[in-house]
């Protein structure tokens, strides 16, 4: 009877906490400035040194050729695991994590293309919740 | 006793006359049931069930749903890549199930991470231990039909995610330990969160513990469930906390301790009755002397570097604020020819890697031995004898992860 009595009294406990549930899109998780979101390139930095390409563990990385004669990183979204090696080896540190997993692909060509994201697109998102 | 043959030449639900009269009274009749295999909350599993009655009389299991081929692909790829490949076998206890293969690529390479590198690698290893027993609870409730403590148990654990997030970069893979440290440092305001997350856990622990422990229905449905004497454990080869549920006194981080585990102050918890209950018993108090470990190693956290030194040397301009960046100086150091063991206690058990180096940067054989795969048989012994209806409490009381088992 009390074991009875016991559980119903947490159970009304649990009434007066504030909720965990996140109201996505309204409220976003913080996750601080380290969140391994999507992988942003600043050309001006970049020395092609291709050193990205070669610590990749998924291969998702393709050098390509640009119209000024530089060869810069794309990456297959398809194949990318979003581990950051690449950006741990950046000796420039060109290769940035942006704050934003919420990036959407419409077409599959696009998605698996090895291609560089376009830092507007991954404009970082206001992040609010925090449960600790 | 009659080794039973595999059931696929038995028709699913026809009822047979079964074959090992030992464990059945002469003349019973049996039915093969097919369980899985759908996803039963922890992974894709399929377990052939022959009942007599609802009494358990046989169960083969046929796992591989999830095989992936860790070890046929890592003969294929560089040896730092192996990491991001390993910890998918168990996306939650990341931490643990990478660290064999972190310390035996240190033993090939000659590296040795720094005192504070070896701190934070046990920092998190605790936290992804605390976190993994969260996760097999509340999965052991939801098995129960005690759906509270599911969601409970998975709230809880998406703490240890934002805590992981704002210390690693990610919420369950976080491929945080490198071979001679680890990729990232923690600042003061990361030990102010995992010293929070310490708090709040303790308090929501009470709770949950009013709630799913202390429940009668709970106890009534684990006590005397699937009994595994401490003979029998030691015969299949059980590891982890399933063996010290059963009164064997083994724990890698106590008999072979490795980083700073032998610095810090730990009891090994053991339970003697080998049952359900006694399983779960003993995660809930490994999860406590896990947050006292987390405690110890926030207080006598050293300063300093979290990379090798050799590291370091071999391209200074790599190291950048907070950040190990070293990642590029591994596609030019070599590991030496020789083979390389190396054992560490995950969440579920002692997990081994046995390297084969040739001197080039991809391993010949990479040998992975994960401790789910080591509990399935006395998980299928263990039900055995028991009620079909008791099957659930017991899978999960094994805490058996079919990604982790299949690898």
């Amino acid at each position: 009877m009390i074991t009875h009595l016991k559980l119903f009294t947490t159970a009304v406990k649990q009434l007066f906490q504030p909720p965990l549930t996140v109201r996505w899109p309204e409220e976003r998780r913080n996750y601080g400035d380290r969140m391994r979101g999507f992988i942003v390139n600043d050309r001006s930095k970049c020395i092609s040194c291709q050193l990205c390409e070669a610590v990749c563990p998924a291969k998702a990385i393709k050098f390509h050729l640009e119209a000024d004669g530089r060869r810069y990183p794309g990456i297959d979204w398809g194949r990318c695991i979003l581990c950051g090696y690449c950006v741990d080896a950046c000796p420039t540190g060109s290769l940035q994590h942006v704050n934003n997993t919420e990036i959407v692909w419409t077409d599959l060509d696009v998605y698996k293309k090895p291609s560089e994201m376009d830092p507007d697109d991954a404009a970082p998102l206001p992040a609010t919740k925090s449960l600790i | 006793m009659q080794k039973t043959e595999w059931p696929f030449n038995l028709e699913v639900g026809r009822t047979f006359f079964v074959q090992s009269e030992e464990e059945l009274r002469g003349g019973g009749r049996g039915l093969t049931l097919v369980v899985g295999p759908q996803h039963p909350g922890s992974g894709h599993m399929r377990l052939f069930v022959v009942v007599d009655g609802d009494i358990i009389v046989d169960v083969v299991p046929d796992p591989g749903f999830v095989h992936r081929g860790v070890e046929k692909l890592a003969e294929n790829r560089p040896y730092w890549t192996l990491i991001p490949l390993v910890e998918k076998a168990s996306i939650m206890d990341s931490m643990n199930i990478t660290y064999p293969l972190i310390l035996a690529l240190e033993k090939a390479l000659g590296l040795e991470p720094p005192p504070r590198a070896k701190y934070l690698r046990v920092l998190m290893a605790e936290l992804s231990r605390v976190r993994t027993h969260l996760y097999d609870l509340a999965l052991l409730g939801v098995f129960l039909g005690h759906t509270t403590a599911f969601m409970w148990g998975f709230a809880l654990m998406d703490m240890y995610a934002e805590v992981f997030a704002k210390i690693a970069g990610a919420r369950t893979t976080i491929a945080y330990p490198v071979p001679g440290g680890v990729r990232r440092d923690v600042k003061p305001d990361h030990v102010e969160a995992v010293k929070r997350l310490l708090e709040v856990t303790r308090r929501k622990l009470k709770d949950f513990k009013t709630l799913f422990l202390d429940n009668p229905v709970t106890k009534a449905r684990l006590e005397g469930v699937g009994i595994v004497d401490a003979k029998k454990t030691a015969e299949l080869g059980v590891v982890g906390p399933f063996a010290r549920a059963s009164g064997i006194d083994y724990d890698v981080r106590k008999v072979h301790p490795y980083d700073a585990y032998g610095d810090v102050d730990f009891e090994v918890v053991v339970e003697k009755d080998g049952d359900a209950w006694a399983r779960t018993l003993v995660r809930w108090r490994e999860m406590y002397e896990s947050m006292s470990i987390v405690e110890q190693v926030l207080k006598a956290l050293p300063e300093g570097d979290v990379i090798d030194q050799a590291l370091l040397f071999k391209n200074p301009e790599y190291r950048r604020e907070g950040v190990g960046g070293v990642l590029g100086v591994y596609t030019y150091i070599y590991p030496e020819p020789g083979e390389y063991l190396a054992v560490a206690e995950a969440t579920r058990g002692a997990t081994l890697v046995h390297l084969w180096a040739t001197g080039l940067q991809r391993v010949h054989r990479m040998r992975f031995v994960t401790p789910s795969w080591r509990n399935l048989r006395a998980m299928v012994e263990a039900m055995k004898g028991g009620r079909l209806a008791d099957m659930p409490a017991v899978y999960m009381s094994f805490g058996y992860f079919p990604p982790e088992a299949d690898r």
